[in-house]
């Protein structure tokens, strides 16, 4: 009976090591095209999101000590007409980040939103399209998207950070 | 001995269809079949795990203790269900964001843990890959029949193309979920009609073909259990 208890431990625990092993190794070879593949989606991301602003136009802040930690990028417009950050969050159920980029005029309001990853069952489609147009104070105001509340209250506490981050990166 | 491996490699797709016949893996085939190229998707990743899983668990039966073996089989699983989610999210990225959380339910899929317990635990390791094959196959099958008539007379495309002559007469709540119970239930239907309701076998899903049939003294006797009791069983009991 305790040969059988030790017995069942070990082949357990081997179980497990050697799959740990495997995945290991197979996340050697795939995690560098996983992190270019993510790059890949931000920097696409950016395209388009600042009216007249590419790619080439953006300086990135390297230095995010300060920020809030869903803030994950910030990029300065070298000519001064606005901020693009990037936030992920995860909401109370997720199993996977949910990330976006957020482009804002020099006033601070948002001019655009790009999802870039969303990892949850269920969508809530275009719910961050109404935020555009939108400063801090009335962007607070924006209900909930019904069935999808755990996920909506997430985008909103990351849009939240977003604004803090471009408050930081605009006094810069 | 051929006509026997062709048999274990076709009964999957139609006489014990897993999601038509055996009725598992209900949640992933009613999320998934709203678009044709998401469906396809999840049956292929499922039919790799699903291919692997067996293999690896009847190399491994005999080592493979009954006590420990639902946790044995969900490490095994788990480990080729994040094998395919990091292969996905390298080279075919688009297909790892449509499929989002789908992917990773994989690993509580019934029909993978339910060929373990049903098959590859019993068989031989060219047998339940040969299961693995037509299962998945018979998965990928019906997912795509679902998805074509949910995203072809629901959404008027097909693989996200549209089919203008169809935007007239499309019906929106196909792609909605009680849309999928309906195409569900009626695909359901169709098999019973085409098999004549012979499958499955009551034998399969007796006490012989329940998960705990080895390990239940009741099983062994022969004695039905509760979740079975049968008319015979209560005639014999008096």
């Amino acid at each position: 009976m305790k040969n059988d208890a030790i017995k069942s431990v070990v082949v357990l625990t081997l179980f497990a090591l050697i799959v740990m092993a495997l995945l290991a190794g197979i996340n050697t070879v795939t995690a560098p095209k996983i992190e270019e593949n993510e790059y890949k989606k931000m920097m696409d991301s950016l395209e388009g999101l600042i009216p007249e602003v590419s790619g080439e136009d953006y300086e990135q802040i390297t230095e995010l000590s300060g920020y809030p930690e869903s803030v994950k990028n910030v990029f300065i417009d070298k000519n001064g007409r606005g901020i693009a950050i990037i936030f992920a969050v995860k909401s109370q159920y997720s199993s996977g980040d949910m990330k976006y980029s957020v482009g804002f005029d020099a006033d601070g309001k948002i001019v655009a939103i790009k999802q870039i990853s969303y990892m949850e069952s269920k969508s809530f489609g275009n719910y961050y399209e109404s935020f555009v147009g939108l400063m801090q104070d009335s962007a607070a105001d924006v209900e909930v998207f019904g069935g999808v509340t755990y996920s909506s209250n997430a985008f909103k506490s990351g849009l939240n950070d977003a604004f803090t981050a471009f408050g930081l990166a605009n006094s810069k | 001995m051929k006509s026997n491996k062709m048999k274990i490699l076709t009964n999957g797709i139609l006489k014990e269809n897993p999601v038509l016949v055996l009725v598992l893996g209900t949640c992933p085939t009613l999320a998934v079949t709203t678009g044709i190229v998401s469906a396809i998707s999840m049956g292929l990743a499922t039919l790799a795990v699903l291919v692997c899983s067996n293999m690896a668990i009847a190399a491994l039966r005999n080592i493979i203790s009954d006590k420990i073996r639902i946790p044995a089989y969900i490490v095994l699983i788990a480990g080729f269900v994040t094998a395919v989610q990091m292969l996905l999210q390298a080279y075919l990225p688009d297909i790892y964001d449509m499929l989002g959380v789908y992917l990773a339910l994989i690993v509580v899929n019934c029909i993978i843990l339910g060929r373990a317990e049903m098959f590859a635990n019993k068989n031989s390791v060219t047998d339940s890959a040969l299961d693995g094959i037509g299962m998945g196959i018979g998965f990928t099958l019906t997912l795509f029949v679902m998805a074509f008539i949910r995203e072809v007379f629901g959404n008027a495309s097909f693989a996200g193309i549209a089919i203008p002559f169809l935007e007239p007469f499309k019906l929106p709540i196909l792609t909605s979920a009680p849309g999928g119970f309906f195409v569900f239930g009626i695909l359901i239907a169709l098999v019973g009609i085409i098999t004549n309701g012979e499958y499955p076998k009551k034998k399969s899903f007796g006490c012989e073909g329940c998960p705990s049939a080895a390990s239940c003294s009741k099983a062994k006797s022969g004695i039905p259990c509760d979740g079975a009791k049968t008319e015979e069983s209560e005639v014999e009991a008096v």
